[in-house]
């Protein structure tokens, strides 16, 4: 190659179209002149090519309104003067529907979320399952009746569903407390089942065909202990479970609310993970009604148990479930 | 440079000042980086910068969308800078501090192509880098143009016969007299090119 034609192609470089050529930088090793060159070409696009940044201020264009004389617009001016009017109100219309619906969606989840979360902290541990809703209502007033039949002294019902054979619930008389069934006269009062277990006697005043019931105290809300009973009960599904994860040294019991139909009978017992039974809460026969039993913790022998995850077992005329329940400490 | 749509030129145009202002924001950079290397000085290309933009808004009607707004501001940008310069030329003030100080004493990084240089190789780069804006300060306004245009700003030709109002033959020519030039100057230079 020759001097012109590698000066030539150095010329190149400047404006960036010159790849680097075999022949051109055999010809640059070779010859002093267009070596020279080269290197002062390259020198001379370094120093061509150099950015200087100078850091533009935050009132930079405050400062050209101010040259101008002008008060600069303000900054609802910014945002929304200087788009295309049409296309920035339908982007930003779109922009606010989609933060909206998000927001209404997010909204909806977290409040089933706390439903959820209100029936039952522990979400592992399944809680109550409503399917049917019953509504039992309670006669204002009424005095409850000591039941002498089969029920067992030692339970309480907390209402008493008045139900004929067939299974109907009968209305029952707000002021006379009887129980009518449709298009009949005032029928008798429905049975309450009552009676205050006693845990350190550990000795209910049985009737006869009493049930088996130690160490828990089932039912508990009658007038006798105080409580009062709502006019009207509603049962949100055959069963009800209330704090099924309880620390027993601090005086917490799990609570279960159970309806029965028929006079039937009637398990509540709790078992271990290795399918022992360890507490046998309720074992008989049950009258119609809403009863509520609640598990202290305690095993047959009346000891605390360990923390762990137990089965609740109940079986009812309506249902048989196995109800996790974890006992921490 | 960026080129602001068209919609918000016409709302300047008819004096929306949000219009105006997004304009400043989104050419500010490099209205400031052409400033500077004209004024080789960050202080006085800040300043240069808002009067270009006072300029513009002063003169924004003359805008007729024949050509780019970018290179509508390029040239509002250069015509302003030569006049300045021209100015501080004539009040002798060229060759004082206030121009060339804080290039001097290096008070912005300074990013130079190969930024692999070592640092006896980078205060030789500088050196040359000086040695060269010395020179180009000497050159006629057109031949400093089209190197600034060209070379340091990257503007295609066709885009500074443009801003230049100058024939596409006569940019290349300026160009490359303006390149042999200082071109020349670093064979003459003593020592190693880096």
């Amino acid at each position: 190659m020759k001097c012109a034609e590698a000066k030539k192609y150095l010329q190149g470089i400047l404006d960036g179209n010159a790849m680097d050529d075999k022949d051109v930088i055999s010809h640059i090793g070779s010859c002093a002149d267009c070596a020279k060159e080269y290197k002062a070409i390259k020198a001379l696009k370094n120093a061509l090519s150099f950015k200087e940044k100078t850091e533009i201020p935050a009132d930079f264009n405050v400062g050209v309104w101010e040259k101008i004389n002008r008060p600069s617009p303000s900054i609802l001016d910014r945002i929304f003067g200087a788009r295309p009017t049409v296309s920035f109100i339908f982007k930003t219309a779109a922009a606010f529907a989609a933060i909206i619906f998000m927001v209404v969606m997010a909204r909806n989840s977290f409040v089933k979320n706390e439903t959820v979360a209100s029936v039952s902290p522990q979400a592992q541990v399944k809680t109550v399952v409503a399917k049917t809703a019953k509504h039992i209502r309670k006669p204002a007033g009424a005095e409850p009746n000591v039941n002498k039949g089969t029920a067992p002294a030692s339970e309480v019902a907390v209402n008493s569903v008045p139900v004929n054979k067939s299974g109907e619930i009968r209305s029952i008389d707000a002021e006379t407390g009887g129980i009518s069934s449709p298009g009949k006269g005032p029928a008798t009062a429905p049975k309450i089942f009552s009676m205050k277990f006693n845990k350190a006697n550990a000795e209910p005043q049985t009737a006869k065909n009493a049930p088996v019931s130690s160490g828990v105290t089932e039912a508990g809300i009658s007038k006798n202990t105080g409580e009062t009973f709502k006019k009207e009960e509603v049962l949100s599904g055959p069963v009800e479970i209330r704090n099924n994860v309880f620390n027993p040294a601090q005086g917490g019991k799990m609570t279960l609310k159970y309806q029965v139909k028929t006079e039937s009978p009637v398990i509540v017992q709790v078992y271990n993970k290795k399918g022992e039974s360890i507490k046998s809460i309720f074992k008989g026969t049950r009258q119609p009604g809403i009863y509520e039993v609640s598990w202290d913790g305690t095993n047959d022998s009346g000891s605390m148990i360990a923390a762990d995850m137990y089965i609740v077992y109940i079986k009812t005329d309506m249902i048989e479930r196995r109800i996790k329940a974890a006992v921490v400490k | 440079m960026q080129e602001p749509e068209s919609d918000v030129i016409r709302k300047a145009q008819k004096g929306d000042k949000a219009a105006f202002d997004a304009i400043i924001t989104a050419n500010s950079r490099h209205v400031t980086d052409l400033c500077r290397r004209y004024m080789r000085n960050a202080e006085e290309a800040l300043d240069m910068a808002q009067e270009v933009f006072c300029a513009a808004y002063t003169g924004l009607d003359k805008f007729r969308f024949k050509s780019k707004f970018s290179t509508w501001l390029y040239r509002v940008t250069v015509n302003l800078c030569i006049n300045r310069l021209d100015l501080l030329k004539r009040r002798k003030y060229f060759d004082t501090d206030s121009i060339h100080g804080d290039e001097e004493e290096g008070r912005q990084e300074i990013q130079i192509a190969d930024k692999q240089m070592a640092a006896d190789d980078l205060l030789v780069a500088k050196e040359t880098r000086k040695m060269i804006m010395d020179e180009l300060d000497g050159f006629d306004a057109e031949s400093r143009n089209v190197i600034i245009l060209r070379d340091m700003q990257g503007l295609e030709y066709d885009e500074i016969s443009e801003v230049l109002k100058m024939p596409l033959g006569s940019v290349k020519s300026k160009l490359n007299r303006a390149r042999e030039k200082l071109k020349e100057k670093l064979l003459r230079k003593p020592g190693d090119l880096e």
